[in-house]
């Protein structure tokens, strides 16, 4: 391309010129790169440290209700829902746990329901009608294995005296050691309801139960103060992580206003200091403009040259720029200036942050380089037969 | 037959300046191929404007004819085509200016292979037999910042032949260079000219050198207001 082909030999005639031009460029590109990596240091850290728990899109009712199956299909088919099985009543899903092989160590443990999909225990297959998964501190604590037998015992009062319960079961499996932090027994949620029964002195009768809570995790992290609000409006208190979550969620929206506040006076600054450039580089040429006219270059050609050049100083200054960003960032990275976590990255500038920076800087320079090429097009060949 | 480079026929242009105009009317001016013109006067007669109008720089008052080549590029001027009018430049005209008028950031071969790009005549094989002639072949890869008055002027004479144009422009071509160079420089502009089959329109102060060169000489009058290039100026 001819026109590609003079706005380079030309730059390449004035290399002072282009690489103040570049560093001029560079100069402004790079803060808002490292501003840009800050930010997504940051809020990617905090989003990590809360992603990193399941736990964190949980969200528990704290008092106990009766919600039916038309509730519970109705809130499983939210787009926000991500997992959600009925649960007994608080107070009464607890046992007293055993392995079968070694009676007499016993520990009291709470009965959480669990279904397929559950996040707390990925890759772990649900248990059958007699099956448990343990919690790593109940395993621990009774020196329990997956596979190993083991007995659940449940005690009621009648009048003065006391009735026992006892379910043998199968660990199937460990949950890992995150997924909760006390000891308890993942069952399939008809075990909550035989245990519950069983305190209630209520035979299962196969009417249609109600259940007095839920075990709900959300799909997203943005997704836990919806569900918090929408179970709100249904008059339901819940436990969750949605202060955290919403104020993460601020906090990204605050920085990133403030970054679009910075970038967008950045690149005003880019915008007028190239397109000064660019300006008095054409009024500078304008006469070498005039003589290409007059040998007969099309206008549209001597209107690109500018904007070539534009672009030839964005990528050079967004190239530079992000060079000088990384080397910045891995400075702060290393001193932790601002009391980054351990192990982790500040400011983190990739792919995405250098693509972003090219194409802004190019957008830039072409709306920077409308005005010299505006005037490049005027250029009057009659102006390139007269030599100075 | 051929049609004739250019030819001007019931043109007038008016050149302004501060407060002051000048008008020149060309009756009539026809340049046949390998012709060799030169208007002489001094400053302020009329050169200029004349060559601007015969480069297509410059719009014409009025025109009865102005044709390049045959193509009628009063039409072109009264469409407003510019960048038709730049492709006739391109493929019809070259140029010699006072120091040159190189593109300052191409080197020489550049400048001479540009002009033939623009003209769709690449020949680089014509450019370099060229070059040797006008003993610059060592000079291609230079650039014009680096070259003599001299040389640049030759340079000059290669851009402006170097894709075969019917007719070369110009503009005090001797008038940076010393007056023994001046001779020469004409001497080799006519020379090539006359081999490649072009004509040439050349304003000057330098009357005796033109003649001394074989061109033939068009006076314009000074200290008027308005200058008229007769019918008999025909070449």
């Amino acid at each position: 391309m001819r026109s590609l082909r003079l706005a380079f030999a030309d730059l390449r005639r004035e290399p002072a010129f282009t690489l103040c031009s570049v560093l001029a460029l560079a100069a402004v590109i790079a803060p808002l790169i490292l501003l840009a990596g800050l930010r997504a240091g940051v809020v990617a850290g905090l989003k990590e440290d809360l992603a990193a728990s399941p736990r964190t899109r949980e969200i528990a009712n704290i008092q106990n209700l009766a919600l039916d199956a038309a509730w519970f299909a109705a809130l499983a088919a939210r787009p926000e829902t991500g997992f959600l099985v009925p649960r007994t009543r608080l107070l009464s899903a607890t046992g007293s746990l055993e392995a079968t092989a070694r009676p007499g160590r016993v520990a009291t443990v709470e009965i959480l329901p669990t279904a397929p999909g559950d996040p707390l225990l990925p890759g772990i297959a649900p248990p059958g009608d007699t099956q448990v998964i343990l919690t790593a501190s109940a395993a621990q604590r009774l020196s329990i294995s997956a596979g190993d037998a083991i007995r659940l015992r449940i005690i009621r009062r009648v009048g003065d005296g006391r009735e026992v319960l006892n379910l043998d079961l199968t660990t199937t499996a460990i949950a890992p050691a995150g997924a909760f932090d006390r000891d308890a027994i993942f069952a399939p949620p008809a075990l909550g309801r035989r245990v519950q029964d069983f305190l209630d002195d209520r035979t299962a009768d196969g009417t249609a139960r109600r259940a007095e809570g839920f075990r709900l995790h959300a799909k997203r992290l943005e997704d836990v103060p919806t569900l918090v609000a929408l179970l709100q409006a249904q008059g339901i208190e819940t436990r969750s992580r949605a202060d955290d979550v919403a104020a993460l969620l601020a906090l990204d929206r605050n920085l990133t206003a403030g970054f679009a506040v910075i970038a967008t006076v950045g690149a005003t600054g880019f915008i007028l200091g190239l397109g000064s450039a660019l300006w008095a580089s054409v009024s500078r040429k304008r006469r070498t403009l005039s003589l290409l006219r007059l040998m007969g270059l099309r206008r549209l050609t001597l209107v690109l040259i500018p904007i070539w050049q534009g672009i030839a100083y964005a990528i050079g200054g967004s190239i530079l720029g992000t060079a000088i960003a990384i080397a910045a960032a891995q400075a702060v990275n290393r001193l932790a200036l601002l009391g980054a976590a351990e192990g982790r990255d500040l400011a983190r500038i990739g792919l995405d942050e250098f693509t972003l920076a090219c194409l802004l800087a190019t957008t830039a320079a072409i709306l920077a380089a409308a005005a010299a090429a505006q005037r490049a097009a005027g250029a009057d060949p009659a102006e390139g037969l007269r030599d100075e | 037959m051929t049609d004739a480079p250019l030819r001007l026929e019931g043109v007038v242009a008016t050149r302004r300046a501060g407060g002051a105009a000048f008008s020149l009317t060309i009756e009539a001016l026809r340049l046949d191929p390998g012709a060799l013109v030169a208007v002489t006067g001094a400053s302020g007669t009329g050169k200029s404007t004349l060559l601007d109008v015969a480069a297509l720089a410059r719009r014409p008052d009025e025109a009865m004819r102005l044709e390049v080549c045959g193509t009628d590029a009063a039409a072109l001027w009264s469409r407003g085509a510019k960048d038709a009018l730049a492709g006739l430049r391109a493929r019809h005209f070259g140029y010699v200016l006072q120091t040159g008028g190189l593109v300052p950031f191409l080197t020489v071969g550049a400048n001479a292979a540009l002009a033939q790009d623009l003209a769709g005549r690449r020949d680089p094989g014509h450019l370099a037999a060229l070059a040797e002639r006008l003993g610059i072949g060592a000079l291609l890869a230079r650039m014009p910042a680096t070259l003599s008055v001299g040389q640049r002027q030759r340079a000059a004479i290669l851009r402006a032949l170097a894709h075969r144009p019917a007719l070369v422009l110009a503009d005090e071509p001797t008038a940076s260079v010393h007056p023994d160079m001046a001779a020469t420089i004409l001497a080799l502009l006519a020379e090539q000219a006359r081999q490649a089959g072009a004509a040439v329109l050349l304003a000057t102060h330098d009357a005796p050198a033109a003649r001394a060169a074989g061109f033939v000489e068009i006076p314009l009058q000074p200290g008027a207001a308005s200058a008229r290039l007769p019918a008999l100026a025909e070449a």
